[in-house]
């Protein structure tokens, strides 16, 4: 039903010897930098788009990861924490209506209805509630599609089961510049509300069990008084009168007692379980005030601080908490060791007076709220960056966030070229740190984003994320206002060049920013601790892909096209300067794609234009001309990226060079043994070949002196006829014999006859009904048509096992099966199972 | 590539069409009628294909299976015996941005509209045709049709059918321009599913002879084809009809088959005549001849002015 996008076109250039040269001069300027060339140039409009990317020009119609749906803590899919909504809506339905051909109405609609709930939270920012625009959405389609009120019920029934699947707290996360901290948000809590639950059990065990110890030491105290008592009672204590009961009891103390240190730790660590009250905010961020905005003016269950060192703030803010934790788990280890009486104040006494955040279990860790410190790319680049590496060094389990934009070099100052210096990577700073857990991500790619968030908070390393969102500066578009007929008026609309989850993606494919992760806990080595795996076609310099056009003549043309950082460029609105328009019809054999361009050596290159292929508006397929500024850039992310292969051990030059010196070797050896076999082969051939021609010669000098000329010359040969025949003969008895033997038949075993499964219950081979009508003239509530308009029963118990056998007998395709009657109390049932038997084979 | 899955288009549809809106009156065929099966799947298919029942129109001549566009809340038009072919070529000439459907018969088609049916398939024009072929004249009460077996009894030869039947598939893969020619039994939908969705996605004539079931009047003839499939030999190749998985059990013999190889596909139709095997799926497809609906509606769509210039031109010719 959805149809592909059509192909481009390209036109055929046409060309013009005599401007030829100077077309070539000019953009081989333009190229070099010579500003002086710029005018006669064309620059490229916002319509120009790599030509990868132009069937994506139009994002709305687009199904993408986004938005997710966040489960809450009552959903039934929980455990994932997030999903798309399209997985959500497509997997949910199957799963309670699975099949092609159940809930058809519903899933043929599913697109419409997803959309739907997309318009639905068009233009908000942050987490929305999914009931409403779900609920919205159902009744909005049932609307548009205006069934039969059979189908409208049919479809009700299957949307009522959809809405069911959703509770009131899950929420719906559109993709927007912060949707990675609402992401972070939604998995501690998810993750951090279970914990302490569980913890606030063991929490009240421990206290419980103090508060008997202590009991037990009242009671030594002998102590009678009716409290007491009544205490020592418990619930039933209102059977029995207390007061007269305490007077009849001897008063007699114990004779050994808890020491008073003891006695004063217990109540201490009791006065501890018993005041703590669990911190309800579990995550806090702290930022310079960069990242406010609606995320941070509604907190539920976080906090935000704002400080201009967000690292700093962090590592103080860190320790306070823990602080405060540590009391706790200190009171929870006392209480353990006082219940199973292990205590030893020589040995523990001074272990708990430091005990601190590093003493801490991994579970204990687990339960410090989160720490979250946003940190923008270029302050961690320049003012932030003693603070960066002092918490990186500390192994604090803190967080730190950064938005990082894939073109930008956060070393540069504000309104540099992002391309005056090289690019500084915050990734490699945080990996020279050795071991705090690094990942490089995407907003854009939600599962990588999340296991990075859900491996970090997991293990007590400080953890950095570099996350790029692919939201760049909006471009203003002018128009014509449509509303104001044979008017120029212009109105002017600001709008993104490109989606940004697009540009996000475009990012990774083009090496602008690839994703990896770096996990200490998995070990020493790089190939132990990086994950490489998102990235596309790792082990190439670019990520190829097939392309197609069509040419002048309506042909279709297959190639393929790489995309590289330059591509990338092409999104970016403020990079476009590096760009210029290659006339139409001017074509040379000194213009070659960039990919080609960067594989030739600066000499080789000298000569050449590179350029990059672009689809505009009207589908046409252009050159575009790339700066050499540009070009330099592309060189600079090709080594990084070579960095980064390097390390995963995708294309690792010291592993090359070890098997090419390998394989030399083994050549060298091999041609050895081939040049020794070869000469012993030689002279085994000269031996054989001298011995044969004695031989031979003796043999004929044999003949000829014993020759009978008559007869000499037949017999020879028929006597070597007749020995090969012999020879075969005897070869061939004991092929054959062979072959008898394996013709022989096994002994025959007796092999049962599969049995046939009668099925008890009846059934239809729904797909082979025919829609005759027969059935459903007999009985109409047992038998009844499913969407497609094929018959199935509904329920056995709406008729009788008669007419389930006369149904079996009429139907003309045989697909209905009677089974076996569900009431023995029918009349002639022996005669119908008699009957029915031929319909259930 | 880009983070973009295969289904990545959001397929939006301004209309969205069930069953219902493909039928039409309540169809008064006989019960068991082999006619409702392909009733009900020429719903399905352009229920999947979801197009709107505005845009097509079923043609028919006469008989049982010409009261087909009766049954459908598309366009239709029922016209005269043996004329459904020329007024679907007509309709389809002059309209071609319907999707034209035709329901005849093994006497509507075979025996009166003989002369159409060999042209219509040689116009090639792109349009479904679907013979529903009882091997009788079902309508009219048992007369014999050209279908009608040997030596069986009708109205019109109590003492049996003198000659043997038409094998009609011979005679259409014969003709020129044969492009589409399918044959299936009205008894398995889900094959009958399968082959009126290929017909229909087919541009230019689609052939499809469907063998189907008359429970009053020659009964026997298809219920020994369906206690003893073994007479049916399913035509399997990846080029024919896709057979879902379980539908193939009830075919015991199978022959792969390249629809796209003529001899073969004129050999195994000539069997059904010379062996009584009956082959069902694709005989044969041709996607590479031109549809004369295409050149048939050349200029077409010239405006009001242009046609009356042109007019005028060719009337100037005649000026002294």
């Amino acid at each position: 039903m959805s149809s592909a996008p059509p192909l481009p076109i390209l036109h055929a250039s046409q060309p013009d010897p005599e401007s030829e040269t100077a077309t070539l001069r000019t953009l081989h300027h333009f190229h070099l930098g010579d500003t002086s060339v710029e005018r006669e140039t064309l620059s490229i409009n916002c319509e120009h788009l790599p030509a990868l990317l132009s069937p994506f020009r139009d994002a709305s119609k687009i199904r993408y990861d986004y938005p997710l749906i966040l489960f809450s803590r009552y959903s039934e899919y929980r455990n994932q924490y997030a999903q798309p909504l399209s997985t959500f809506l497509k997997e949910h339905i199957e799963s309670f209506a699975p099949g092609e051909n159940s809930a058809r109405i519903l899933k043929d609609n599913l697109d419409w209805l997803e959309y739907a709930i997309r318009k639905a939270i068009q233009g908000q920012e942050g987490p929305q509630p999914l009931h409403p625009a779900i609920q919205y959405a159902c009744e909005a389609l049932q609307q548009h599609l205006a069934l039969s009120e059979d189908n409208h019920a049919n479809l009700q029934g299957d949307l009522d089961k959809l809405i069911e699947g959703v509770t009131a707290k899950d929420q719906l996360l559109p993709y927007d510049r912060y949707t990675a901290i609402y992401l972070m948000i939604h998995l501690v809590h998810s993750r951090s509300e279970s914990r302490w639950d569980q913890f606030e059990k063991e929490l009240s065990a421990l206290h419980r069990q103090l508060d008997q110890l202590l009991e037990v030491e009242r009671h030594k105290l002998g102590d009678n008084s009716a409290e007491a008592l009544q205490r020592s009672v418990g619930s039933n204590a209102s059977h029995f009168n207390t007061d007269i009961l305490s007077t009849l009891m001897p008063q007699q103390s114990a004779t050994v007692m808890m020491s008073e240190e003891r006695r004063s730790r217990v109540e201490k660590a009791v006065a501890i379980l018993g005041t703590f009250k669990r911190d309800p905010v579990q995550v806090r961020f702290i930022h310079g005030g960069d990242f406010s905005g609606p995320w941070s003016e509604h907190p539920d269950h976080f906090e935000t601080i704002i400080n201009s060192d967000p690292c700093s703030k962090a590592t103080v803010l860190f320790d306070t908490e823990a602080k405060e934790l540590a009391e706790l788990f200190c009171a929870c280890r006392v209480a353990q060791l006082e219940i199973s009486n292990h205590y030893d104040p020589v040995v523990h006494d001074p272990w708990f007076e430091n005990f601190s955040w590093e003493a801490f279990s991994e579970e204990e860790l687990l339960l410090v709220p989160a720490t979250v410190a946003l940190e923008p790319a270029n302050r961690l680049a320049h003012e932030g960056l003693g603070s960066f590496s002092q918490l990186l060094g500390s192994g604090r389990p803190i967080q730190i966030l950064t938005r990082v934009k894939g073109h930008d070099n956060p070393a540069v100052n504000q309104g540099e070229s992002p391309f005056h210096d090289f690019r500084l990577e915050l990734g490699y700073i945080a990996t020279a740190h050795r071991q705090c857990y690094v990942s490089q991500t995407s907003s854009a790619r939600y599962q990588h984003l999340m296991q990075g968030f859900l491996e970090a908070t997991e293990i007590p390393r400080t953890g950095v994320h570099l996350i790029n969102t692919g939201i760049q500066d909006e471009i203003i578009l002018q128009e014509t206002d449509p509303h104001l007929i044979g008017s120029n008026v212009q109105k002017s609309r600001k709008q993104f060049l490109m989606d940004p989850w697009m540009v996000s993606g475009a990012a990774l494919e083009g090496r602008v920013h690839p994703f990896y992760r770096i996990n200490p806990n998995r070990g020493d080595t790089f190939a132990e601790r990086m994950d490489f795996s998102v990235n596309p076609q790792a082990d190439k310099d670019w990520a190829i892909h097939p392309f197609s056009y069509r040419n002048d003549a309506a042909e279709m043309v297959h190639t393929e096209l790489a995309f590289t950082f330059a591509d990338y460029a092409l999104l970016i609105p403020r990079l476009r300067t590096h760009f210029r328009q290659i006339p139409r019809n001017f074509d040379s054999d000194k213009l070659v794609p960039i990919a080609d361009y960067l594989t030739h050596s600066d000499e080789e290159a000298f000569s050449l234009i590179p350029f990059v292929w672009t689809v505009n508006e009207e589908n046409e397929l252009n050159k575009v001309v790339v700066s050499r500024e540009l070009v330099l850039a592309c060189k600079d992310r090709l080594n990084y990226w070579h960095t980064l292969q390097e390390l995963s051990g995708v294309r690792n030059p010291h592993a090359d060079q070890a098997v090419n010196a390998a394989n030399l070797l083994l050549e060298a050896k091999h041609n050895s043994q081939i040049s020794e076999l070869n000469a012993a082969h030689e002279a085994e051939m000269s031996q054989l070949r001298s011995n044969a021609t004695t031989e031979v010669m003796s043999k004929l000098t044999q003949v000829l002196m014993g020759m009978d000329l008559q007869q000499g010359f037949a017999a020879t040969p028929k006597a070597v006829a007749s020995a090969t025949t012999t020879a075969l003969s005897e070869s061939n008895n004991d092929t054959t014999e062979m072959a008898d033997a394996a013709a022989e038949p096994a002994p025959e075993e007796a092999v049962p006859e599969p049995e046939v499964e009668v099925s008890e219950d009846p059934w239809i081979e729904s797909m082979l009904c025919t829609t005759c009508n027969d059935c459903l003239n007999i009985n109409p509530q047992l038998f009844v048509y499913n969407d497609d308009k094929q018959a199935y029963i509904t329920d056995p118990n709406l008729g009788t096992y008669a007419q389930m056998v006369e149904a079996a007998e009429i139907c003309p395709s045989r697909c209905i099966h009677p089974g076996m009657p569900l009431n023995s109390s029918e009349p002639d049932l022996d005669e119908l199972i008699e009957r029915a038997a031929p319909f259930n084979q | 590539m880009f983070g973009i899955k295969a289904d990545w288009s959001l397929d939006i549809q301004e209309r969205y069409f069930t069953l219902d809106d493909y039928e039409g009156n309540e169809a008064r065929w006989c019960s068991g009628c082999g006619d409702h099966a392909v009733l009900a799947t020429a719903h399905r298919v352009l229920r999947d294909a979801q197009l709107p029942p505005e845009k097509s129109v079923f043609v028919s001549g006469i008989g049982c299976s010409s009261r087909m566009p009766h049954y459908m809340a598309t366009y239709g038009l029922h016209g005269l015996h043996g004329r459904a072919l020329p007024l679907a070529c007509g309709v389809k000439s002059r309209r071609p941005d319907l999707d034209v459907w035709v329901a005849t018969g093994d006497g509507d088609c075979f025996s009166i509209g003989t002369a159409h049916w060999i042209h219509a398939v040689r116009y090639n024009m792109d349009m479904t045709v679907l013979i529903f072929d009882n091997q009788i004249y079902g309508l009219t009460k048992k007369q014999t049709s050209p279908t009608t077996p040997i030596e069986f009894k009708t109205s019109t030869h109590p003492e049996g059918s003198s000659l043997d039947m038409l094998n009609p598939n011979t005679v259409t893969l014969g003709i020129t321009n044969a492009s589409f020619v399918a044959q299936v039994v009205d008894w398995n939908p889900p094959l009958l599913h399968e082959t009126l969705k290929a017909a229909h996605a087919h541009k230019g004539t689609s052939y499809v002879r469907i063998i189907q079931r008359c429970p009053v009047f020659v009964d026997s003839i298809t219920k020994e084809l369906q206690e003893d499939s073994s007479r049916l030999l399913l035509l399997t190749h990846e080029k024919g009809i896709p057979v879902a998985p379980g539908v193939d059990r009830l075919f015991p013999e199978t022959r792969e088959h390249d629809p796209s190889d003529m001899n073969s596909a004129m050999e195994i139709a000539r069997d059904e005549t010379l062996k009584g095997i009956i082959p069902v799926g694709l005989l044969y497809q041709n996607r590479e001849i031109p549809c004369y609906d295409e050149l048939s509606c050349i200029g077409h769509d010239a405006t009001d002015e242009k046609k009356i210039a042109a007019t005028n031109d060719a009337l100037d010719s005649f000026a002294i």
